[in-house]
């Protein structure tokens, strides 16, 4: 199964705010390439000075697919990271898509905070990430797939029930709804994609034999047939 | 668990509780200094009785005791803060400290020419609006710490003015804006 690592990830701080809006749309800090545990994907509601106010995180990952754009079928893909015990239970995140980092080539700026995140288009199901040392897979949908035919799939991962639905938190005091702990090369691990890639193969009527109907051609599966007979 | 209950760190550039990245808050810390100069001064522009609710590093209330003033009650719920609060206070005649909830000990205080509100985790905000009609004399000065990034407040306070003031916060987690709007609103 093929795995292809983040050619850049990391995550934007945003900027923490009494006004839910501006916290949620304005960037504040971004840091490329985390070199140790970091806490990239969080809301976060206090009730500190002058009261409540807010902070959000979100982490970006781009993904360099130019070698399946073309002449693959692409299923099981799946976004991969590795979370440590610092989580935060319950609570719960979502792929989206994202706009960011270029060609897989780019470093995050403050500005990519909001207007590089598409929440209209999700790339997975809201997920929980656990409270426990562990490698979590989530599966990308078939929405994130069509992104190879572009070369790169670019995804967010944003907190799920406030920051992804939009909902103003509650004013608790020193509450924390949800963060992922991303280890990174602390332990030498890049998030990273893995899907299954089933070559097209060949993809022509073969003597008034419709493509679609053949499955192979002398005991070799089309998959596996670029050309017959040159063509 | 209640601010009041957090174990806080004072060091020479601020106050803070929680250790790790994901759980640390900064209370308050000295970059804040104009902003602190300038509410002490709005408060203190009528002279007379000055009520400081929060001491936070005392930045403020060095600021306050600076202008001529007859009288500084200082309102201090932590009790960490409490403790440095009373040693600031030492050979100051003019300064009252009641320790508590401001809004526990409202009752037993005064009516005030210049009000400064700058408490930290303070599940009784939303009373202060009210609260400030029972505090304040005629023409009384009041200000308080504005977590909003424009001339707007949190607290419902109408005819308010602001002060724009110029600011370049290092990396903290409750202010990251360029410019913070100083309140000002005359009772």
């Amino acid at each position: 199964m093929p795995t292809v690592n983040a050619g850049k990830y990391g995550y934007i701080v945003g900027t923490v705010d009494g006004s839910w809006t501006t916290a949620r749309t304005s960037g504040n800090t971004a840091y490329n390439q985390p070199p140790t545990n970091f806490y990239p994907t969080q809301v976060r509601v206090t009730t500190g000075r002058g009261g409540t106010s807010y902070w959000v995180r979100r982490f970006f990952a781009a993904f360099d697919v130019s070698a399946y754009a073309s002449g693959y079928t692409i299923s099981d893909l799946t976004f991969n990271f590795r979370s440590d015990d610092a989580g935060a239970g319950s609570v719960g995140g979502i792929v989206v898509k994202s706009t960011a980092q270029g060609d897989a080539d780019t470093d995050l700026s403050t500005s990519d905070f909001y207007s590089d995140v598409d929440f209209s288009t999700s790339y997975s199901s809201n997920f929980n990430w656990p409270d426990s040392d562990s490698d979590i897979e989530v599966d990308l949908n078939s929405t994130a797939v069509t992104q190879f035919s572009n070369s790169y799939l670019r995804i967010a991962v944003v907190e799920y029930e406030y920051d992804y639905e939009n909902t103003t938190p509650g004013g608790i005091a020193f509450n924390n709804y949800g963060y992922m702990n991303a280890q990174v090369s602390q332990s030498g691990f890049t998030p990273y994609i893995s899907f299954t890639a089933v070559a097209s193969g060949y993809g022509n009527d073969i003597v008034g034999v419709s493509s679609s109907n053949i499955g192979e051609v002398i005991n070799v599966a089309s998959a596996n047939i670029g050309k017959v007979i040159g063509v | 668990m209640a601010y009041k209950d957090e174990t806080l760190i004072f060091t020479e550039n601020e106050i803070y509780f929680g250790e790790a990245e994901h759980d640390r808050e900064e209370v308050m810390m000295d970059w804040e200094d104009s902003i602190m100069e300038a509410s002490a001064n709005y408060v203190c522009e009528n002279g007379g009785d000055i009520l400081e609710i929060g001491f936070g590093m005392g930045i403020s209330a060095n600021y306050i005791q600076a202008n001529n003033i007859n009288s500084h009650t200082i309102v201090e719920i932590h009790p960490d803060v409490l403790n440095k609060a009373y040693t600031w206070a030492e050979g100051k005649s003019n300064v009252n400290i009641m320790a508590g909830d401001w809004y526990t000990v409202k009752d037993s205080l005064s009516t005030y020419d210049g009000i400064f509100y700058d408490a930290f985790g303070d599940t009784n905000l939303s009373h202060l609006k009210d609260a400030l009609d029972n505090l304040t004399k005629s023409g009384c000065k009041v200000t308080w710490w504005n977590n909003l990034s424009e001339e707007n407040n949190s607290l419902g306070i109408s005819e308010v003015t602001y002060e724009k003031i110029a600011i370049n916060p290092p990396a903290n987690t409750y202010f990251n804006h360029e410019y913070y709007y100083l309140p000002k609103k005359e009772y």
